[in-house]
């Protein structure tokens, strides 16, 4: 993946070549932070562009809707009440029509009662008709041939017409029939005399149930309320809550106190002075009637599409993020694990050069010391033997004990160097055995036949040793490698061991400075058909080989052998025809920090 | 007077370490690696063999295995001067396969024939 990343980021990065440069220097793990922040910006941002385009379209509409609402129900209250106009119009010509013919008062029977019950009928809107006198005595109505005796000059309308000549409706307040219980609305005409004085009211009752039924309709569909009122705030009809409301004074909403006298029409938001719900209200105030018809939509019915929409695309947009958060995570798990695995490289390279380096410092000292030893021996040697043989007070045997001394200062300070060396190569190139073999084991296992069973036994406890593992490694695979040539086809089995020798080997002798020494003893055992003698004696010689020609050059057992004394080991082998070969590797214990605190 | 092989790939060793013992009356053939070592071993046993360790052809610690295959009981001395590697010390490696006593280079007469002296008599030879 970090491949195809590392494409994608050195495309891009190309590609906008204005800031391709500025684009290669950001770290790649604020980079990835900075697009993930920035798309998730972007993304939020659209989101709420998207919302709020939405919301706002959203009460748009409703304020239109409520608009279109309030134009319908406005024309169809004109319509009813044009319909109850021309109702008491034509009975106050029938009433004018009746007394001109006679066939009024007493002597006139039922006649006027059948009149104004045909045309109370005649109307869906008109509960009742009825007329009074100029006095405000009622004379006849449509619910009944023998009414009660009522007299209404002391209510509104009477008053209004009898102190207008104006023929215009009126329209009343809700007043609760005393005969049906129901708050009915007085509608009602002036009766003109033929002299134009004042005859009495025609009086006509609507009740307010036949608005409510036609509001139902659509307050159930769109969650509205519908109101009709007069002017003066008086409710005449409402849907819903017609009974709680009809009668009652909403003088004081904002409706009749700031928007009316402003304006005959309109739309506002607010809240609802009756239940505290938001709303948008629009409203509009009858033509030549002193009615206003209102619709009122809750601003959460307005947005309940709004918010099933805003669902919607949260569940695709909280996904959305969520894996993009994930994918970025994970993008910058894996930058920081190559990043995490590129310094523990360089690491590994810069503790492998500095290995290599005191390595071949060590090599460099060994083989100086060595060489000075070996020209030490005969001055040595030779000054012992000079001064023996000189006199004892002469100048000579002075002079040749200095130089006896010189050679031994030199032995001293080649000893201090090698010290030196051994604790700086021992710091810089310990390898822990039994982690190294595991770690070799499982690649010499892919590598060997399926016919060689590979087992293992390892020390846990085996210590360390001044190596690199390049080294080891080496040497390890060629001896498996010959192991599993020699079994060949057959079933077979290689052992590898690995184990602290207990022989800590040391002399007494005179003059020997070697001390006791740590070794670890790393062994490859197989059981082939072993080495003959012949063979045995020759096996660690330069180019000699026991394959085919053109299997190898014979050089791998020579080359082990040489590492493995590079390193101060020994490389041995021991094998009988028919009873399998054991190599075994001897590398002295690399030295602990206590040990290196001892004298050389 | 007790016949000593010594077995060093460096001439002025090999000729120091002759004229040491000598001295002392003994007789010294020297060989210049381990192959023509054993081949000299093999020709006319000596009665002690001093043998560095470092050497082209055959190693000294194999030479030390050949020649205690052939004889179990002939004392050897291994000299050394130490490896190329600085930590190499391959006398203690040695004295493990096979070797009698064992000897650090540089080294004076003086512990030379000590060291001779203390493992001719014990070998019985």
């Amino acid at each position: 993946m970090s491949s195809g990343f590392d494409r994608a980021y050195s495309i891009g990065a190309r590609a906008l070549h204005p800031i391709g440069s500025l684009l290669q220097r950001v770290p790649p793990v604020r980079f990835v932070v900075v697009v993930t922040v920035a798309g998730i910006l972007a993304l939020s941002g659209l989101m709420a562009a998207i919302l709020l385009r939405a919301h706002e379209e959203a009460i748009a509409d409703a304020e239109h809707r409520t608009q279109d609402f309030v134009d319908v129900l406005a024309e169809h209250a004109v319509l009813v009440f044009d319909n109850v106009d021309r109702t008491l119009e034509e009975a106050n010509t029938t009433r004018a029509r009746l007394v001109r013919n006679g066939q009024w008062g007493p002597s006139a029977g039922d006649r006027p009662y059948r009149a104004l019950l045909e045309l109370q009928r005649s109307s869906a809107a008109v509960t009742n008709l009825s007329w009074t006198d100029e006095h405000g005595d009622r004379l006849y109505t449509a619910l009944s041939r023998f009414p009660p005796p009522l007299n209404v000059a002391e209510r509104p309308y009477f008053r209004a017409h009898s102190d207008s000549a104006s023929h215009r409706i009126y329209i009343g307040q809700p007043t609760l029939s005393g005969l049906t219980g129901k708050y009915l609305v007085p509608v009602t005409r002036r009766f003109s005399l033929p002299d134009g004085g004042f005859g009495g009211v025609t009086t006509a009752l609507v009740d307010p149930f036949y608005f409510s039924t036609y509001y139902q309709s659509m307050t159930r569909r769109q969650r509205l309320i519908i109101q009709l009122a007069l002017r003066d705030g008086t409710v005449l009809a409402r849907e819903p809550s017609l009974t709680s409301f009809a009668g009652s004074s909403q003088a004081e909403l904002p409706l009749f106190t700031t928007h009316l006298p402003k304006a005959e029409s309109g739309t506002y938001a607010g809240i609802s002075g009756v239940d505290g719900v938001e709303r948008i209200i629009s409203y509009k105030a009858i033509n030549k009637l002193p009615l206003v018809i209102s619709v009122s939509m809750s601003r959460s019915a307005a947005l309940a599409v709004w918010y099933e929409d805003a669902v919607a695309l949260a569940a695709f947009y909280l996904p959305l993020i969520a894996m993009l958060v994930g994918c970025a995570w994970l993008l910058i798990s894996q930058l920081r694990q190559r990043a995490r695995r590129q310094r523990e490289l360089e690491d590994a390279k810069e503790r492998l050069a500095q290995a290599q380096k005191l390595q071949a410092l060590g090599t460099l000292v060994g083989g100086i010391a060595h060489e000075i030893n070996n020209a030490l021996l005969p001055i040595m040697t030779f000054c012992e033997m000079l001064q023996e043989a000189l006199p004892e007070d002469g100048f000579e045997r002075d002079g040749v004990g200095q130089i006896m001394q010189s050679a031994l200062q030199i032995e001293r300070l080649i000893k201090r160097v090698r010290t030196f060396s051994r604790e700086e190569q021992a710091a810089g190139t310990r390898l822990d055995l039994a982690e190294f073999v595991a770690r070799l084991l499982k690649s010499l296992r892919a590598e060997v036949p399926k016919n060689i069973e590979l087992v293992d036994q390892i020390d846990p406890d085996i210590g360390s040793v001044n190596a690199t593992e390049e080294q080891l490694a080496q040497v390890f695979t060629d001896l498996v490698t010959n192991a599993a040539h020699a079994i060949g086809v057959e079933p077979g089995r290689i052992e590898i061991s690995a184990r602290a020798s207990l022989d800590k080997a040391a002399s007494t002798q005179a003059g020997d400075v070697s001390g006791p020494v740590d070794f670890v003893q790393l062994s490859v055992k197989d059981d082939g058909p072993g080495i003959p003698p012949i063979v045995r004696e020759r096996l660690f010689e330069p180019f000699f080989t026991t394959k085919e020609a053109g299997s190898g050059v014979g050089l791998g057992l020579y080359t082990a052998r040489r590492v493995v004394i590079e390193l101060g080991g020994y490389l041995h082998v021991d094998s009988e025809p028919g009873r399998g070969a054991c190599f075994s590797i001897y590398l002295p214990r690399a030295a602990t920090h206590g040990d290196l605190l001892q004298p050389a | 007077m007790p016949r000593i092989l010594v077995i060093d790939d460096e001439s002025g060793i090999r000729s120091v370490i002759q004229t040491v013992l000598q001295r002392e009356g003994h007789s010294v053939r020297c060989a210049n690696d381990g192959k023509a070592g054993l081949a000299a071993f093999e020709q006319n046993k000596p009665d002690l063999v001093i043998t560095d360790i470092i050497m082209p052809e055959k190693e000294g610690i194999e030479t030390i295995q050949t020649i205690r295959k052939l004889d179990p009981l002939i004392p050897i001395i291994a000299i050394s001067g130490g490896g190329r590697a600085a930590n190499a010390d391959f006398l203690p490696l040695a004295a493990k396969f096979g070797a009698t006593a064992t000897l650090a280079k540089p080294f004076g007469a003086a512990a030379l024939l000590d060291v001779v002296r203390s493992v001719l008599p014990a070998s019985g030879h």
